[in-house]
């Protein structure tokens, strides 16, 4: 090419270089300065003019971008004497692709490509630019060209991985898989293989298509061997033989890899389900969700005769022994819990009774029952055991463990074990509330009596016991659903707080404090733990659950902004970039991870996550700017007026979304918008409900989203009809509201109630009802804010349509103005006046905050819209007639409205402002009275004074330098302080809203008294 | 030189996300201490790191000591080594630690490079660390035929430098402010089967600058 001759697109490199290494260093001037030279010395040139345009987009001059870049094009297509080198076309490749543009920057390498034939650069730029824009077929096309060109390995498996990819993320038949095969076999005959990704590639193309003894022909052959590491090999033929109904072989195989790694223990699993022809985990692997894989209890095998299954145990039985017995010295753990497997298995056959696998629960306790896995390691083997047997196991477990006490270290994790698994059976629930008080007392003892082992750590690392404050005040939050007593709240917050302190990077503490913080209207503190987690890049999308729900019903609208923007730049960014990664892959001749990143691509595009993050950052937009109608205007602009989010909207149901949230890390009471375990008991429930409701939760998220994704749209509406029926009204010449506006309102009217449950029509009738006080503001249900958006829509539509015929109230009809007015000053003002608002814990403020921020500033829209309109426009001066507006019914109703939703503002603002008034000492008085000792020695309060105790009498020499001089600098009171600057913070961003707001309503009142 | 980034096969890396290895700090988070019980092995199944598991390992990365990479750069690890990528998954699938490293090197300076490993504070203390670094020195040694394996590490580290010695790791140099222009690295290097006479491992006198590195 060109460069070869010391020329850089045809223009000598020692000119060129001096504007790269400018953008290189990020000299964007100087760079436009030496590109515009350049150019002026070669103004044909399309290299020139590309690199002007790079460094204009990386200006942010997109628009002047563009047009260079066409220009570039355009030359480089005209001129036929132009040199279209490969320089040329990746450069504007890239400012394309900067521009969002992938469509030309592949329309130019087609052009090449066309222009001259077989040239491999330009095919490897036109492979590139598919790969981008995820064409699939198209890529196979380009692959297919390169291999008869080139004749190359890798250029067939692009192809090959081509047609995978059409077949799993596009819509290609399965029949493509055919092709596939046939290219490879053809090249195999001719060629063979060389790279065991090819290989991998091969066997996977023959598994997809069930022909596993295909594939595994292939596997034992000459092909086998680029397989180096021997039990990759054997773990695929195991999968192979399992698959193909073999599994007499295929145990065979898998008893090969536990020879060669003994401690491989889904190896075990695969060996057993072979051994008992339990097909399940085969089966279930393409269906199952891959990061929440199912907890399975049950087990294929009725199949089986007594004594088949008899001599299959057995056979598992002899392995399992022999693994023992080369293994003894080195105490692997996996033939252990391969014995309670295979009790497991015995169990759930009827072969036996609960004894055998406590027993095996039990000898594997002894051996390993002090290292901190050991509850998560037999949580699924207790599954299958009752209630009773559970907690019968649990006494055996502590009988046991008293023999236990040689070595401090062990000791505690014993300890900490029995608790773990304790509050794994669940049964605390039913525990009296002096055991569970004394329990998170032995917690705390047992963490602060530890302390010393950890004299020496370094203090980065965990503290011995560390979670034994987690637990401790998970027993306190289970106190405090059980008393209803605030004060142990307050106490979980104080151990929490008291464990930062000793170590500060606990995130198991943080998490929990944010969850009660946030529970406890203290966001902003709670915002404050959830930043010091430092969650970050892919974090965002499987931690952020514990914020961002919260955070999108709250007054924090900056912090909010700031997690939204954030995250919605991760899932961007990462989608704008993955197709280079994966042709990164494809370079590198790693096939597999070519599919695999397409697919992970879809699948975080696929986020419900990412789905909410856009939707509600748009609707927190409307919702800041909802005072001002031309700036509401100009956000709904930009949101196309709401249309791009109705189709999502519309895709939402027949979209397959993914749920990447991980909630091992989420404590089992914590409240989730769906479900607020705090609020009453859950028989049976004390430890990770999450995998039942998984489902329920998925579906609830789904609901709401596709509700709220209407919203713009309904805004936009109810602008536009308000502003129509004023005209309408009070213009002789009146333009009427558009027929399309007003139907389209309608249906969207109509869906919405669909969404909350009802017809349009009964929906109508529960907000005339609720609003006459025929029935209480309980018919709304747990959606009070859904119910009064739709309220305020209706209205909206109704202005013009006139088609909504309330039922008589008393003789009077009431207008949905004042249904609207009705609704709004009665929800506000209950909620406001909830006893749970001005104790704790202080949900229902989210509630208020949503009322005022949703419906109440939608409907001030709708009013600020018809004032507009009904304002003389512009410098026409008020006609003669005009002067009996004020007096119209329309205008007495938006005159009355303004008055009543301004009332109720003022209201929620004085109330807001006495509680912030209230002073910090009385907050602190009933913070500390609650963790007071009562007398008899019970009640919230234990904890907390007994690491007062241990304070008062740390032993310096025996705890070390570092841990004294942390538990030193404990302060319950400055924690105590925090958390009511934490709650006052909340109620002021509030504060603040609410009069703007009021605001907002004045000047409204103030252009009516111009009309 | 610039240009040649923008069509060096063909790859363009955006100019403002620069894949920068040098700022990588080295993790550790598996301290080794004395009361470990010899040879105990927790049973595991170490495979290949895939995509997906970069949504399940949150509880191992939410520990302060182990830093969550941007994507490209998982990715490009995942893309073009993937044999150095791998994770330790225990029962109930659940995410016990992994390691990420590359192969890398000239001639003789040919070599495996760990990245970072990492071990979840679940399943510490029980030598999954030396399991993982174990096996990436294997496809170092037997697949690739390098010489040797590095790694950095905070000078200040002490109970990971004493756990790579006790691996077999010398301190080879140290790299000066390498961590963030604040901190010195440690480079240690141990030495492969390829590299008979041990050359690769013979310490520096001086220590270096991180732009005096090879690979970076």
């Amino acid at each position: 090419m060109a460069s070869k001759f010391g020329l850089a697109g045809g223009i000598p490199e020692r000119r060129v270089r001096p504007i790269w290494d400018a953008i290189d260093s990020r000299q964007f001037k100087n760079a436009l300065k030496q590109s515009t030279a350049l150019l002026a010395k070669y103004p044909n040139s399309p290299y020139a003019l590309a690199l002007k345009a790079l460094v204009l987009e990386r200006m942010g001059k997109c628009d002047e971008s563009l047009s260079v870049s066409l220009q570039a094009k355009d030359l480089l297509y005209q001129n036929d004497s132009t040199l279209m080198d490969d320089l040329t076309l990746s450069t504007l490749q890239i400012v394309f692709q900067r521009l969002d543009r992938l469509d030309l920057a592949t329309s130019c390498y087609e052009y090449a490509c066309g222009k001259y034939h077989n040239n491999m650069d330009h095919m490897m730029g036109l492979f590139n630019c598919y790969v981008r824009e995820y064409s699939f077929v198209k890529q196979q096309q380009t692959a297919i060209k390169m291999y008869k060109h080139a004749g190359e390995e890798r250029f067939l498996l692009w192809a090959v991985c081509s047609i995978q990819l059409q077949v799993l993320c596009g819509n290609g038949g399965e029949k493509l898989l055919l092709l596939a095969e046939g290219l490879l076999k053809k090249h195999v005959a001719s060629h063979s293989l060389h790279e065991p990704e090819a290989l991998i590639v091969y066997i996977s193309i023959l598994e997809q298509q069930a022909k596993y003894g295909d594939a595994l022909e292939i596997l034992s052959g000459t092909l086998g061997s680029l397989l180096v590491i021997e039990v990759d090999k054997l773990r695929i033929q195991g999968r192979l033989l399992a698959r193909q109904g073999d599994y007499t072989a295929a145990a065979q195989i898998y008893k090969k890899v536990l020879e060669l790694s003994p401690d491989d223990w889904e190896c075990f699993l695969h060996y057993l389900g072979c051994l008992l022809e339990d097909d399940s985990s085969w089966c279930n692997a393409a269906s199952s969700d891959p990061i929440h894989p199912q907890k399975s209890v049950d087990c294929k095998f009725s199949h089986l005769t007594d004594e088949v299954f008899n001599s299959r145990i057995s056979e598992a039985s002899t392995s399992v022994k022999k693994l023992h017995a080369d293994t003894s010295v080195n105490l692997i753990r996996c033939p252990y819990l391969a014995n309670l497997e295979i009790e497991r298995r015995k169990l759930l056959y009827g072969k036996n009774n609960n004894d055998e696998l406590m027993e095996a629960v039990l000898e594997y306790f002894l051996s390993f029952g002090h290292l901190a896995c050991f509850t998560s390691d037999v949580e699924d083997f207790l599954l299958v055991l009752s209630l009773d047997k559970k907690t019968e196991l649990l006494e055996r477990l502590k009988s046991s463990s008293t023999s236990h006490s040689t070595e401090s270290i062990k000791e505690l994790g014993w300890f900490i074990t029995l608790k773990k698994i304790q509050e794994l059976i669940g049964n605390t629930y039913k525990l009296p509330v002096d055991e569970l008080e004394r329990s998170a007392v032995q917690m705390s003892e047992m963490y602060c009596k530890s302390l010393p082992l950890s004299k020496d750590l370094d203090p980065q690392e965990s503290i011995h016991g560390e979670e034994l404050l987690s637990m401790a005040s998970n027993v306190l939050v289970q106190l405090f659903w059980r008393t209803s007593n605030y004060g142990y709240f307050m106490e979980a917050i104080m151990v929490l707080e008291f464990g930062l302190t000793v170590r500060r990077h606990a995130w198991q503490y943080k998490v929990l404090l944010v969850h009660l913080y946030s529970h406890l209207g203290a966001l902003p503190l709670a915002y404050e733990w959830y930043k010091a987690l430092d969650v970050k890049n892919i974090l965002m999308e499987t931690v952020s659950h514990h914020i961002l729900p919260q955070m999108l019903v709250s007054s924090l609208w900056v912090e909010s902004n700031n997690l939204l923007r954030d995250y919605l730049r991760f899932m961007d960014d990462h989608l704008r970039e993955s197709a280079d990664l994966t042709f990164l892959a494809y370079r590198h001749r790693n096939y597999s991870k070519v599919i695999e990143f397409v697919q992970f691509k879809e699948r975080l595009q696929r986020s419900s996550q990412y789905l909410v993050a856009r939707v509600e950052s748009s609707i927190l937009q409307l919702k800041q700017n909802a005072d001002n109608i031309e700036e509401e205007e100009s956000v709904l602009e930009n949101l196309k007026c709401g249309v791009h989010f109705l189709e999502l909207s519309n895709e939402i149901g027949s979209k397959s979304v993914t749920f990447n949230e991980d909630w091992q890390s989420r404590p089992w009471w914590t409240p989730t918008p769906d479900k607020n375990y705090l609020l009453g008991p859950f028989a049976g429930i004390s430890y990770c409900p999450k995998e039942n409701l998984m489902k329920e939760r998925e579906a609830s998220i789904l609901g709401v989203v596709e509700r709220k994704s209407l919203l713009p749209r309904l805004i936009y509406l109810s602008i536009q009809t308000a502003s129509a029926c004023v005209k309408e009204n009070f213009e002789v010449n009146g333009s009427i509201c558009d027929p399309k506006v007003l139907s389209e309102l309608k249906y969207l009217l109509d869906r919405y109630a669909k969404m909350l449950g009802f017809s349009l029509r009964d929906a109508i009738e529960v907000v005339s009802g609720v609003s006459s006080g025929l029935n209480s503001s309980e018919a709304f249900g747990a959606d009070m804010v859904g119910w009064l958006n739709f309220a305020v829509f209706l209205n909206a539509w109704n202005l013009s349509s006139h088609e909504v015929v309330l039922p008589d109230v008393n003789g009077c009809r009431p207008s949905t103005w004042q249904v609207v007015n009705t609704l709004l000053k009665k929800c506000i003002l209950e909620v406001r006046s909830m006893e749970s608002l001005v104790c704790y814990p202080q949900l229902d403020l989210s509630v208020l905050v949503q009322l005022v921020t949703e419906p109440l500033a939608w409907h001030t829209l709708v009013m600020q819209s018809c004032v507009r309109s009904s304002l003389p426009s512009g410098k026409k001066k008020k006609r003669s007639g005009s002067a009996d507006h004020s007096t119209s019914p329309l205008s007495q109703d938006i005159r009355g409205s303004v008055q009543s939703t301004s009332g109720v503002v003022e209201e929620v603002a004085k109330w807001l402002g006495h509680h912030i008034k209230k002073s910090e000492d009385e907050k602190l008085d009933a913070i500390f009275s609650s963790l007071e000792a009562n007398g008899r020695g019970e009640g919230p309060g234990q904890v907390f004074r007994l690491l007062g105790t241990l304070i008062s009498s740390l032993n310096e020499a025996e705890l070390g330098d570092r841990i004294s001089q942390a538990m030193k600098s404990w302060s319950p009171v400055d924690v105590a302080r925090k958390f009511v600057a934490g709650q006052r913070a909340g109620l002021s961003a509030f504060l603040r809203i609410c009069e703007s707001k009021i605001k907002s309503l004045q000047a409204l009142k103030q252009q009516m008294a111009q009309v | 030189m610039g240009h040649h980034r923008a069509c060096k096969n063909g790859l363009w890396k955006p100019i403002g996300v620069t894949i920068s290895y040098l700022a990588v700090p080295f993790n550790v988070s598996f301290r080794a201490r004395s009361f470990f019980v010899p040879n105990s092995r927790k049973m595991t199944t170490i495979r290949r790191f895939c995509c997906n598991d970069l949504l399940r390992f949150t509880s191992v990365n939410l520990d302060h000591l182990t830093e969550t990479f941007n994507m490209s750069f998982y990715m490009t690890y995942l893309a073009r080594w993937p044999d150095y990528f791998h994770v330790a998954e225990g029962p109930g699938n659940r995410i016990m630690g992994y390691i990420m490293g590359k192969v890398e090197g000239q001639g003789e300076s040919w070599h495996g490079h760990v990245t970072a490993v990492t071990v979840s504070p679940e399943y510490r203390r029980q030598q999954l660390a030396k399991k993982l670094m174990n096996l990436l020195e294997d496809i170092s040694d037997k697949i690739d035929k390098a010489y040797f394996v590095d790694l950095f590490v905070r000078a200040s580290n002490t109970p990971a430098i004493k756990m790579y010695e006790k691996l077999g790791y010398v301190i080879y140099r140290r790299v000066l402010r390498y961590y963030s222009g604040e901190e010195d690295g440690l480079d240690m290097r141990k030495a492969l089967s390829r590299d008979v006479e041990k050359k690769s491992i013979i310490p520096l006198k001086r220590p270096v600058t991180p732009d005096e590195l090879e690979y970076d």
